[in-house]
């Protein structure tokens, strides 16, 4: 084993593989900075250079891309509100607040922090569950991703703190526009208006550009000003400030992390949920005092480190059966079975030092993606004292190009505008838009696996003879009341720490 | 990062030009109508949609073509993903094209052909009326079972006494279509299938974890997992035994007739023929000539060849002429029984 995990180190270690592991790294990080380019479109587009290259460089290349293209993404999520890939879409929530207080920097820094701690715990998480990888996957069912979602929305009670009838309103909207489009039990076509478009329901990217990126520029335009514009930018901490800082939230890393590895572990559920979940878990156990979707750092540790988590974990399912757990991670399948891997026991079992490599890949990726990011972070972070009326124009083209990109149709940018509008109204008239985001990403999967663990279990019984899903069940209704018990619990334990803590 | 992967591509072109096209040339060179159309689309710029986002399978088949069609038309290709309405935006797309032969596209029969046959909302295009210019690849679908399970062969699924749960993904894909004409083909009242997976791989895994008895999918998305021991295969569709699996039977060395017949027999001409290359309808017959030349040549350059073995595709060409002579007798006769059973939850 250990051997094994040396052997993987020295392939990735060796000339020219760590040539293309940082190639790897810069192209996938600007491109992922681009809204709508996400990891599959990275990889599709880098495929064809892969041929020309030998196997491991090849592997190392594309991998180190794919690892690395959420973290670019993050960066444009904190200072413009646009994200670059939906699981960018929860950093956006508190990330955007941040820049608007004038602490892009800040958040920046923590969020790239939190992105490589979390994606080297995940990759390592990854090496070791190798021995353990095939049980894993098969031990989670429709009925375990149900009550994973269904955690996800007990979310809502903690993020609804202010006012919590309109919070739950937004939250019940976004489930409603989860319900547009064809459902994918019997085929029925929902809200759809005979628009094809609709079919494929409201999608994240546009409906997350829409909802921050146009309505937060609009809004700027309407006030004028810049980002940052009533901030005085005194710049509290630049992104080493905001380093430090995720580095002393460890365990709040580390819990994060974990959220993103096992969602990343069940193939279907897909990475924004993991950002979501990890967002609602940050929310419930926040000590900061900035209220939750007005810039708290919390916000943007929790759903950042879940984001590269995810990757490691979403290697497993891949490697494991050969079933991918994301469409990136489908290309990357093509990409191992070019160089003449077989994923499945064959790869645990003859070649398990390329799959250490892999894991290695991962975190070495990781880390470098930040350091670059960390090199072009305070420029960047000047974008946000420009003057609104310049920077707004160029940030809307990027946002509708992102949201175009996503699908190559015309409806995403109507979307996009349509979604800008009731963002706008929301952001005025006081309606949470992260709860609004949550309903939208968790309401199909709820309605989806419910469906499917009543018809395979014949009934609601599941709930209490599955072990996992009972457990999932019992911390979710904990979630739920937590906020009622929250002042008690917390006003003991925040006592005792010393002031200046937060 | 398009410029970087054109430059690739006009490099394989060159290097085309040099290798093969003289060849060509001599060929044309006997008939002036493809002289004409082979002076048409020299510098024209070729669109190949793509009906689903990229890094999908149709997505990574058209990005393998693309340079080789290039490399012998001479026009450039630029591939196009229009997703939406499951595939349909994009078809439709592609039949309504202008029809001047510089609109192609990949699509496959199994989700196209049901969907015109029982009046699918959205669809707006005919199969009957695509210029087919080739068959890219069959995709033969297998029937596949847990392993742990007492299904050995599939007289023992047919004479199981519970029921037998399939899992698939929606009520339009191949997933269901298979399921469905297994449990027509073979009368098996107690097989019920389970819709709502994501996909066909989410569907294998849902057989391993017990959630379901079995599934039909295709067999290359099968293969890893059976060679691993993960999933036992009972039967193929597929007119012939699948040289990957050559101790599974066909459903045709069963004893079936009449209209369970054609219901088997349709699906299997949907995986026969899964794959193929069109262009938009009515287009000027010696273009049309042309892009059967020029897709015949690519589809058997030994270095396409050697590209999609290196990604693990499957390529295995037949001639448009013969995709579009199946496609004609399916829609003359129709599977009646299998489309109105999906007819019914429509």
């Amino acid at each position: 084993m250990i051997e094994a995990m040396l052997g993987g180190l020295a392939i990735v270690l060796s000339w020219p593989a760590i040539f293309y592991m940082f190639l790897g790294t810069v192209i996938g990080l600007f491109l992922g900075v681009l809204p709508g380019i996400g990891g599959p479109v990275i990889l599709a587009l880098l495929l064809p250079f892969a041929f020309t290259m030998e196997k491991v460089e090849a592997l190392t290349f594309l991998l180190s891309a794919h690892a690395v293209g959420v973290t670019g993404g993050s960066v444009t999520a904190i200072l413009f509100g646009v994200p670059g890939t939906g699981t960018n879409a929860a950093t956006v929530l508190d990330g955007y607040p941040m820049a608007q207080r004038g602490e892009a920097g800040r958040a920046i820094g923590a969020a790239l922090t939190a992105s490589a701690v979390g994606g080297v715990l995940g990759a390592l998480t990854l090496g070791a569950l190798i021995p353990v990888l095939r049980p894993l996957v098969l031990s989670f069912g429709p009925s375990e991703f149900l009550m994973l979602s269904v955690m996800g929305l007990s979310f809502l009670s903690s993020l609804s703190e202010g006012d919590h009838l309109k919070a739950t309103v937004s939250g019940l909207l976004g489930l409603m526009f989860s319900f547009v489009g064809e459902e994918t039990i019997m085929g029925t076509k929902r809200f759809t208006f005979g628009q094809l478009y609709l079919w494929e329901g409201v999608k994240l990217v546009p409906a997350v550009v829409g909802l921050f990126a146009v309505a937060e520029m609009v809004s700027l335009l309407v006030e004028g000003g810049s980002i940052a514009g009533k901030a005085s930018v005194s710049w509290r901490g630049g992104p080493l400030a905001g380093a430090r800082e995720a580095i002393k939230k460890w365990w709040l890393v580390l819990r994060c992390s974990i959220i993103g590895i096992v969602v990343g572990i069940v193939p279907g559920l897909g990475g924004d949920v993991a950002c979501f979940i990890a967002y609602g878990h940050s929310a419930l156990t926040t000590r900061e005092k900035v209220k939750f979707g007005d810039g708290n750092i919390d916000g943007i540790i929790g759903p950042e480190s879940a984001n590269n988590a995810k990757e490691g974990g979403a290697l497993v399912p891949t490697i494991g059966f050969g079933i991918p757990g994301s469409a990136g991670m489908a290309v990357l399948l093509g990409a191992l079975m070019m160089i003449g891997l077989t994923p499945g026991k064959e790869l645990l079992q003859s070649h398990l030092d390329i799959t250490f490599s892999l894991v290695w890949m991962v975190a070495l990726a990781n880390i470098l993606g930040v350091l670059i990011m960390f090199l072009v972070t305070p420029s960047l972070t000047r974008l946000t004292i420009m003057e609104g009326s310049v920077l707004a124009p160029a940030v809307l083209i990027v946002a509708f190009i992102g949201s175009y990109l996503s699908s190559e149709n015309i409806g995403d940018m109507m979307m996009a505008l349509s979604i800008g509008m009731l963002g706008y109204a929301m952001k005025r008239y006081g309606y949470s838009r992260a709860t609004f985001i949550l309903g939208l990403v968790l309401g199909k999967i709820v309605e989806q696996n419910l469906f499917l663990s009543l018809r395979i279990h014949e009934g609601p019984a599941f709930l209490v003879t599955r072990p996992i899903t009972l457990f999932l069940l019992i911390v979710s209704v904990l979630v739920l009341l937590f906020p009622l018990y929250r002042h008690k619990i917390f006003r003991k334990k925040t006592d005792r720490q010393p002031p200046g803590m937060n | 990062m398009k410029t970087k992967y054109r430059f690739f591509a006009c490099l394989t072109v060159f290097l085309g030009f040099l290798l093969s096209f003289s060849d060509l040339n001599e060929a044309l060179a006997k008939d002036p109508d493809s002289m004409k159309a082979a002076n048409f689309y020299r510098g024209k710029v070729i669109t190949s949609i793509v009906p689903t986002k990229p890094g999908g399978s149709y997505d990574i088949y058209a990005r393998l073509l693309s340079p080789f069609l290039e490399k012998y038309s001479g026009a450039k290709v630029v591939v196009k993903n229009i997703s939406g309405g499951g595939g349909t935006l994009g078809i439709n797309a592609m039949y309504r094209a202008k029809p001047d032969g510089l609109t192609i596209g990949n699509l496959m029969i199994a989700g196209t052909a049901p969907a015109q046959l029982t009046g699918a909302q959205g669809v707006n295009y005919d199969l009957l009326k695509f210029t087919y210019l080739c068959r890219l690849t069959d995709d033969p679908q297998v029937f596949v079972v847990d392993p742990k399970s007492s299904f050995k062969t599939l007289t023992d699924v047919i004479e199981a006494k519970d029921k037998v749960k399939m899992a698939a993904t929606g009520t339009s894909g191949a997933t269901y279509i298979g399921s469905l004409a297994l449990k027509l083909g073979f009368d098996i009242a107690s097989l019920d299938i389970v819709t709502g997976y994501q996909g066909g791989q989410d569907c294998n895994l849902a057989v391993m974890r017990g959630d379901v008895s079995g599934m039909v999918g295709s067999v290359s998305g099968r293969l890893r997992n059976i060679k691993d021991g993960d999933l036992r295969p009972l039967v193929v569709f597929a007119t012939d035994r699948v040289p990957d699996l050559p101790d599974v039977p066909t459903v045709f060395e069963f004893d079936v007739k009449g209209e369970r017949l054609n219901s088997l027999k349709a699906f299997t001409v949907m995986s026969d023929f899964a794959r193929v290359l069109v262009a938009s309808p009515d287009i000027p017959a010696e273009r049309a000539e042309f892009l059967h030349l020029i897709t015949q040549k690519s589809m058997q350059d030994p270095e396409l060849a050697e590209f999609a073995k290196k990604q693990r595709l499957e390529i295995n060409y037949k001639s448009g002429k013969e995709v579009e002579k199946v496609i004609k007798e399916m829609f003359a006769h129709p599977p009646e029984e299998l489309l109105n059973e999906l007819k019914k939850i429509m």
